[in-house]
């Protein structure tokens, strides 16, 4: 895999010199953070791991309508290891090249990438198309690969889905898809999950908006979501939402790579959850967000959770404050200590003017009945950066906290991010 | 239902490329900028405050797509739908720092100095998450379960 990524860099690296009119970028981030762990059971580490993520990304190749995305990350461990696999670890996120023909939005993507159509992510080496067809509002778009080979196994031979969509301009808007996720192993050919999905939007006047969503997996014969959501906007400030969302859990999970958990198969049991919300946003004085949200298992009690948010922005200033309380009914089955409802805070404040950015953010739980003998949890964070250029920033993160797992936790954290856009513009004659 | 194989799905492919060749001679529909053509400062965008009527490329009021609290948490749906459209201001990137298969760090940690985003797990999660992962497991396996498992094997592990 390292080869296959020095690979593309490699590429990248070439590509602007054998085309007529290049933008060549280079984004990422480079950590390093300083932590003590210690997790009941676990034995205490120091940790001192660098992370360098780093993406590139060229466009107007070939004939100015051919791009390339790049994008990976890369750890090494300065102490104690950070992770199971040892002092050093990396992941190719992404790497593709992205072809947009002139006209009806038509593009072909090749290589590593996320695909979303139809609000199901996946991790692909494939190929991926999409164009507008000529009746006008007709689309299709279609993908075809190797999953990526998830950390855990259990991953299909190839992946294959295509949405197909009608929009109706302004007022709707309807598709059907398929996800099919396939192995073929020495028994013959095996299906992970073979979704089959209907999507909705619709819009009425400036003020009534429905989206939704089914999905139907024919693997396991069942539905595996229902997900509607109204809003309605009664004034231009003020927005008022309703979702309604049903999962049976058996299929929802079904190609889970955990086994048996978190993600339980073998219960016939299905989730429900609804929820509601209100939006008032002042222009500039403030948005403040009111929801509510009721959930079921049918294994467990009910619970529920409702609070606010408040988000002031102030020249150079942003700040929020927000209060949650998670009242999570019964849902203790015999043997669990570790299971309460819960109040949560959290403030925060973001200055930002010039070439100084400064934050302070702070998040605290009261648990009802203690975990561990402890009540409460806080993390304090404060961040403060320095832009050495607008495209360059140097910034140092450091937290203190405490809570029912770690006792005072004191956590640091050093980080330069870039984004050099164009920074070859190889205009043979421009 | 007859299952569908990986080479008449990539002929499919071919064939819709070759019919994207032609479809670009025959039909009008407008097209998108590869890049947003005005640069945006890091904060939501209210797409209707600078944009009026309709995104013609996607057949929707710029409303529609109005960067609110309800669009980010229903995010899903456009992104869903209009993927190509969040290209237009998004590198893939920004979407991996909360959904990949494998990730590094959290992102409230890899954007620790932007408390204003709506980032998952911020604080001590940890302990939370076995609460919040009971009332609501089917939120978590958005982003884990087939996906980004490594942490959750040292605890999780198949009994
Ligand atoms: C600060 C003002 C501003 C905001 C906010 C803004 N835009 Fe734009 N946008 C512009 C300008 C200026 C242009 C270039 C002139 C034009 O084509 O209208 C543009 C162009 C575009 C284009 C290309 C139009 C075409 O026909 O070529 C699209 C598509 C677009 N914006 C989408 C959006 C979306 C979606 C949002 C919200 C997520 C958004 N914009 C938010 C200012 C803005
Ligand atoms: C016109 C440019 C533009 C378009 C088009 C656009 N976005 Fe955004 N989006 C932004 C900007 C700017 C931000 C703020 C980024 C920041 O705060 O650093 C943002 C933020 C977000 C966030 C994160 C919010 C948070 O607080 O963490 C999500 C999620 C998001 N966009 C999803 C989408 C999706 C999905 C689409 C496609 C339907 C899309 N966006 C299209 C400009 C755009
Ligand atoms: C700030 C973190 C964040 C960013 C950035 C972000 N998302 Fe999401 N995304 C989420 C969360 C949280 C959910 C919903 C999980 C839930 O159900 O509660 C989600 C859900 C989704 C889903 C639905 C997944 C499913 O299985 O239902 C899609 C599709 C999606 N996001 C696409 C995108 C795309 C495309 C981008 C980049 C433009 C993006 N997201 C950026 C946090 C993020
Ligand atoms: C939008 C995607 C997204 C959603 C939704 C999500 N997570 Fe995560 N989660 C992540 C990412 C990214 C990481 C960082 C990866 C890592 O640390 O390995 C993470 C890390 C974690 C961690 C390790 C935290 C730590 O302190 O190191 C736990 C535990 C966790 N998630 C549990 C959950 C549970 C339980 C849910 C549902 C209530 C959930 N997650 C929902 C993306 C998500
Ligand atoms: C340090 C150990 C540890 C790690 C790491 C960990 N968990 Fe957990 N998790 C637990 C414990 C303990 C419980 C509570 C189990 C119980 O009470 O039955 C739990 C419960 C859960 C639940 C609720 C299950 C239920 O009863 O319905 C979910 C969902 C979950 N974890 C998801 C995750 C995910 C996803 C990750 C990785 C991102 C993760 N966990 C990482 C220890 C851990």
């Amino acid at each position: 895999m390292k080869r296959c990524v020095g690979f593309c860099f490699f590429l990248a690296a070439l590509l602007p010199s054998f085309t007529a009119a290049a933008d060549f970028g280079v984004n990422g981030t480079t950590l390093v953070r300083m932590e003590k762990q210690s997790y009941p059971g676990f034995a205490k580490k120091t940790l001192l791991p660098a992370t360098q993520f780093l993406g590139i990304d060229s466009s107007g190749l070939y004939d100015g309508n051919l791009s390339l995305h790049l994008y990976g990350w890369k750890r090494a461990d300065l102490a104690d290891n950070s992770s199971e696999k040892g002092s050093t670890d990396s992941a190719f996120s992404y790497g593709y090249l992205r072809y947009r023909f002139p006209k009806a939005n038509g593009e072909v993507k090749a290589g590593r990438f996320f695909q979303s159509d139809a609000g199901m992510i996946t991790q692909l080496d494939g190929v991926s198309t999409r164009t507008d067809l000529p009746p006008a509002g007709l689309a299709l778009s279609m993908f075809a690969g190797r999953p990526v080979p998830t950390d855990n196994g259990n991953s299909g031979d190839y992946l294959a889905g295509s949405r197909l969509s009608q929009r109706l301009a302004g007022v709707l808007e309807i598709g059907a898809s398929m996800l099919r996720e396939g192995g073929l192993n020495n028994n013959g050919p095996t299906t992970y999950r073979q979704i089959m999905g209907v999507d909705l939007w619709h819009r009425r006047g400036p003020s009534l908006e429905l989206n939704g969503r089914s999905f139907y997996d024919t693997a396991t014969s069942g539905f595996t979501e229902h997900l509607y959501s109204l809003s309605y906007k009664p004034h231009k400030t003020i927005t008022l939402a309703t979702d309604f969302q049903r999962t049976p859990l058996e299929h929802f999970f079904a190609a889970t790579n955990l086994s048996r958990t978190p993600f339980v198969t073998n219960r016939r049991e299905t989730f429900s959850s609804c929820g509601a919300s209100a939006t008032i946003a002042l222009p500039t004085t403030a948005e403040v967000v009111i929801d509510y949200r009721h959930f079921k298992r049918d294994s467990r009690n009910a619970s529920d959770r409702y609070g606010f948010d408040i988000r002031i922005p102030r020249e150079p200033y942003l700040s929020g404050f927000g209060y949650h309380r998670t009242g999570a009914g019964n849902l203790k089955t015999g043997s669990e200590t570790d299971f309460s409802s819960y109040h949560e805070l959290r403030g925060y404040t973001l200055y930002r003017k010039g070439k100084i950015d400064g934050s302070l953010d702070v998040i605290a739980q009261l648990f009802d009945d203690a975990i561990f003998g402890k009540d409460h949890g806080y993390e304090l964070q404060a961040s403060c950066g320095y832009h050495l250029m607008p495209e360059l920033k140097f910034s140092v993160d450091l937290s203190i906290g405490d809570n029912p797992l770690v006792e005072n936790e004191f956590k640091g954290l050093a980080r330069v991010t870039f984004a050099f856009d164009k920074l070859i513009i190889k205009g043979v004659d421009k | 239902m007859r299952s569908i194989t990986t080479p008449s799905l990539l002929a499919l492919i071919c064939g819709l490329l070759f019919f994207n060749a032609c479809s670009a001679l025959n039909t009008k529909s407008d097209r998108f900028p590869a890049t947003h053509p005005e640069k945006l400062t890091e904060t939501r965008p209210i797409c209707s405050e600078c944009h009026q009527d309709q995104l013609k490329a996607v057949l929707k009021p710029y409303a529609a797509f109005d960067h609110t609290p309800l669009f980010i948490k229903e995010h899903r749906f456009t992104a869903g739908r209009d993927g190509q459209l969040c290209s237009l201001c998004h590198a893939a990137s920004f979407c991996t720092d909360c959904h990949a298969n494998r990730n590094e760090v959290k992102p409230s940690t890899k954007l620790g100095d932007r408390p204003d985003r709506e980032l998952p797990h911020r604080g001590d999660f940890m302990t939370r998450h076995r609460i919040d992962g009971k009332i609501d497991p089917v939120s978590c396996y958005r982003c884990h379960g087939r996906a980004n498992n490594e942490k959750c094997v040292i605890c999780h592990r198949q009994r």
